[in-house]
């Protein structure tokens, strides 16, 4: 079933591109030629036109509107921002079961509070507990001289040394080695004083 | 206006084309990605408004678009103007941000702005084009968002037929189907309206006789 004559069908279609301005002066031509001889078409054209210019005036307010934006509100927004990073425990089921775990924990914490269960801790005597510090100690030399010297003999007779060497002392405060003179220290800092 | 009061780049910026500035953004020339912000800046405001009828929500809008803009630059190839890339992305952010159904915003008309620019008329022909444009954004706002971005892009936007099948991701053809049914719709929303002087539409009347020819033969003698 046909409405309307192939030509009426063609014109509809050139008047969009008559008001979008893209319609070739040979075609509007025609449309304007079949608009005389048709009576419907040169209205549906009239009031089209007409529409159109009620649309560019419509608009024609908003069209001397501007804003005062500045491009630096637009480098704030579009600064990287950090992603919220999902933490484990907000993660569906882990969540919950956490959350879950935590209340029977929280839970045993009140009740086992409540319950008066005497734990007797198990007595270690001092004698037999084993101490670094000590075992630290005794292996260190004494400061004390003669303690030191009985440390040493000790030590060399555990070790099986076969004989303690003689330690031999400054006596009369005269040293046991020879003394060196520097003759020609010119500061006197070599010498002793 | 509002140009003159903004600050402006340079005019060597203004002479680059958008893929120039694109590229020159990309490499960290700030003031590149500034000239495409104010080039760009207006329109996106206006068809932001446009859509969603407040202007803090079109101030965002721009703001999203340049910003995602600001963040696609090392992806970006624009073959020629920037503008459709941009105009899809503000009106998809647009319909994002629509006042739902019962919200009554601020018109657009700027009654103000009329003022200013038409004194020698008088305060009675000023209100009545007002209402006539009140009228005619009304009818506009009963199409459906596909004829009505159409409308609003070429109509307000001054967008031609290629760049609106850009920005709505469409062939040409189906622009031009949009853009007629629209203007066919608001023709007949519009009749109802004297002050348009429209007709109203005769569409489905038969201009052939062929048509109008009965189903059932008539009887002999019966008058035809």
């Amino acid at each position: 079933m046909r409405l309307f004559p192939v030509a009426c069908r063609a014109a509809e279609q050139k008047m969009a591109d008559l008001f979008t301005g893209e319609l070739h002066i040979r075609e509007r031509l025609e449309l304007e030629a079949h608009a005389d001889s048709c009576a419907r078409c040169d209205a549906a054209l009239r009031d089209l036109s007409t529409i159109s210019v009620a649309l560019d005036r419509a608009y024609a307010p908003l069209r001397q509107r501007g804003t005062l934006l500045s491009p630096a509100r637009v480098r704030l927004a579009a600064r990287v921002e950090p992603r919220p990073v999902a933490t484990w425990w907000r993660v569906g089921f882990v969540g919950r079961l956490s959350e879950a775990t935590m209340a029977l924990g929280f839970a045993a914490l009140v009740l086992g509070g409540s319950l008066d269960i005497a734990v007797k801790p198990e007595i270690i005597p001092a004698a037999s507990a084993p101490s670094v510090i000590k075992d630290y100690m005794r292996t260190q030399p004494p400061y004390e001289e003669t303690a030191y010297l009985r440390w040493l003999r000790f030590q060399l007779r555990a070790i099986g040394a076969a004989a303690v060497p003689a330690v031999r002392y400054p006596a009369g405060g005269q040293y046991d080695v020879e003394q060196v003179t520097i003759e020609d220290d010119w500061l006197n800092t070599a010498g002793p004083r | 206006m509002t140009e003159q009061s903004a600050k402006r780049p340079a005019q060597s910026e203004e002479r680059r084309t958008d893929r120039e500035l694109v590229y020159a953004a990309r490499d960290g020339d700030m003031l590149a990605f500034d000239a495409l912000f104010y080039r760009y800046r207006d329109g996106i405001y206006r068809l932001g408004l446009a859509i969603t009828k407040d202007p803090s929500h079109a101030e965002e809008i721009a703001v999203d678009t340049f910003s995602r803009a600001y963040r696609a630059l090392a992806r970006l190839e624009p073959e020629g103007s920037l503008r459709p890339w941009l105009y899809r992305v503000a009106v998809n952010l647009s319909y994002n941000r629509r006042p739902r159904k019962g919200v009554i915003l601020s018109p657009l008309e700027d009654s103000a702005n009329d003022t200013f620019q038409s004194e020698e008329r008088s305060p009675s022909v000023l209100a009545e084009q007002a209402e006539l444009r009140r009228i005619v954004l009304a009818a506009v706002d009963t199409l459906g968002p596909k004829h009505r971005i159409v409308v609003v892009l070429h109509y307000m936007n001054g967008l031609n037929l290629a760049e609106i099948a850009q920005v709505v991701d469409c062939p040409i053809g189906t622009v031009k189907s949009r853009l007629h049914y629209a203007l066919r719709r608001l023709r007949a929303h519009l009749s109802a309206h004297p002050e348009f002087g429209i007709e109203p539409m005769t569409l489905l009347m038969p201009s052939s006789r062929r048509m109008v020819a009965p189903a059932v033969e008539p009887l002999p003698g019966e008058p035809q």
